[in-house]
């Protein structure tokens, strides 16, 4: 599109085919700062991704539930989010900075992904960018076809078992990391809540 | 996770109609051997009449499903294999033995946690750029490159693969098999034939074809509630998976990359959404899980 609006304004001129390659290598070169630039843009934004509430929620001084409420945040509210820990993450929303539960906030531009999902991230918040920049050429990925004409490999099986671990094995490796079983009853399934699934059926044991 | 997927879709078989109608006479014999009590009281069916292949309407759902109830774990095991066999013809691991073993260590722990802690666990990381999680019968569990490189923890990764280790637990894969009239025919292989190689092929179709399809979305909300109380019971913090989806959920969905997972799993936001709702206010009280960012080991 750039292109035509060069030669448009050129062509009053004499214009020999060299000139107008050249501005396409302009226009070219321009392009790929412009892309450049919008990338760098995003993985700047990428360190503080945006949100938007999706319930009505109270803002916490702390990732915890007992420590001082900050604020309310309504359903709707565009927020910052700055870090999560745990369950928790860390929002700003215009003056007010402060904790909510993970599950209430819906973010919208992703940080830490790649380029190529970072600008569809942006695509999708409406700031379309020319072309399809989604950089998958390439990419060599499972498809169907490819699975269904895999071939058994015997010699993956053997290489697979081989790195098998035993359960002491596994034990002295959470020790290290000083992992300790924790008890924990099974979530029920919310969609078949009916008074049974009172917050007593749930216990840490 | 990433997925996992598996089911079964044979034309083949199918078309051996002729033959059909025996097979699924010797199919019901081995249903009314094998139904399990819970079944049995399902359908009302007496065990002492095992062999009767009368009845004409037991070619249910409710009936094909207690099938499997009875597979043994051998004959899961032989599925799984088979199905590992050829996903890994598709994908081979990553050549990286550190990094194998340590997607053991990690798995297996977290196995340890769960209904089935003595299964024979397998776990992988398969060279692709795809980002998935697979599971197949009988403990094996696989992460793709693309998966694993999008990880920031032990925790993260503990939580996907306890995703993985959830279908196992409740069978998943199986159930789907036992879903389609195929399972029928793998009955009867498994019971009547040789168990070889062949039959359990034939059993899950034209290669590793049965990962690429899904399981039920509710299959998927229920393995996401069960692997995050895994994590969290293996002492992990337990909000490694759903930080794990809030990532998948940023990669754009024309992204080649995650194609098969968006077409074989809800969407990241919805299971985001349902877990979110199962968790509530219960993890509230829980001993702070540990994130292990330090020791995780990142891919050259």
């Amino acid at each position: 599109m750039g292109c035509k609006v060069t030669m448009r304004k050129y062509t009053g001129m004499r214009l020999e085919w060299s000139t107008v390659k050249e501005i396409m290598k302009m226009k070219i070169r321009q392009a790929k700062w412009l892309l450049l630039i919008s990338m760098l843009c995003t993985s700047l934004a990428s360190a503080a991704a945006g949100g938007v509430l999706i319930k009505d929620e109270t803002l916490y001084s702390k990732p915890a539930v007992r420590s001082a409420s900050v604020g309310k945040v309504a359903r709707g509210t565009q927020v910052t989010v700055v870090t999560r820990q745990g369950g928790w993450v860390e929002v700003t929303s215009g003056r007010t900075r402060g904790w909510v539960r993970m599950f209430s906030v819906r973010s919208s531009v992703g940080g830490g992904g790649n380029a190529a999902s970072d600008l569809a991230g942006l695509a999708r918040a409406g700031q379309r960018r020319p072309g399809n920049i989604v950089a998958t050429a390439g990419v060599r990925g499972l498809n169907e076809e490819e699975l269904k004409t895999a071939k058994y490999s015997e010699r993956g099986i053997q290489d697979l078992t081989s790195y098998s671990v035993s359960a002491g094995a596994a034990r002295q490796f959470a020790g290290q990391a000083r992992l300790t079983r924790q008890a924990v009853a099974y979530l029920p399934d919310p969609s078949r809540a009916n008074g049974a699934n009172s917050s007593n059926s749930w216990e840490v044991q | 996770m990433k997925k996992s997927i598996l089911i079964i879709a044979i034309g083949t078989l199918f078309a051996a109609s002729a033959a059909q109608a025996d097979w699924q006479d010797l199919l019901k014999e081995e249903l009314r051997k094998q139904v399990a009590p819970q079944q049995t009281e399902l359908r009302q069916t007496n065990p002492g009449e095992a062999g009767n292949s009368t009845s004409t309407q037991d070619n249910t759902a409710a009936t094909v499903l207690g099938a499997f109830s009875k597979t043994s774990t051998d004959d899961e095991i032989r599925i799984g294999r088979q199905i590992a066999g050829d996903l890994l013809g598709a994908a081979p691991l990553v050549p990286d033995p550190k990094l194998q073993r340590y997607v053991n260590e990690v798995g297996r722990w977290v196995a340890l946690q769960s209904d089935r802690p003595d299964l024979p666990w397998h776990f992988g990381v398969i060279d692709t750029t795809d980002i998935n999680a697979f599971a197949a019968p009988g403990g094996y569990v696989f992460v793709t490159k693309g998966l694993y490189q999008k990880l920031n923890s032990e925790a993260e990764l503990a939580g996907v693969l306890a995703h993985e280790i959830s279908h196992v637990v409740h069978k998943d894969q199986l159930k789907i098999l036992q879903q389609t009239q195929l399972l029928n025919l793998g009955a009867q292989y498994l019971g009547k034939q040789a168990k070889d190689q062949a039959a359990v092929q034939k059993l899950i179709g034209s290669g590793a074809e049965i990962v690429a399809r899904g399981l039920d979305k509710n299959a998927e909300f229920a393995a996401d509630r069960m692997g995050v109380v895994l994590a969290a019971r293996a002492g992990y913090e337990p909000y490694g998976l759903p930080a794990v989806l809030e990532e998948i959920g940023h990669t754009a969905p024309n992204d080649s990359r995650v194609a098969l997972l968006f077409k074989t799993h809800p969407a990241p936001a919805e299971r985001l959404s349902r877990l979110g709702d199962a968790i509530g206010t219960r993890f509230d009280n829980l001993a702070p899980g540990k994130e292990v960012k330090d020791r995780f080991y990142r891919i050259r």
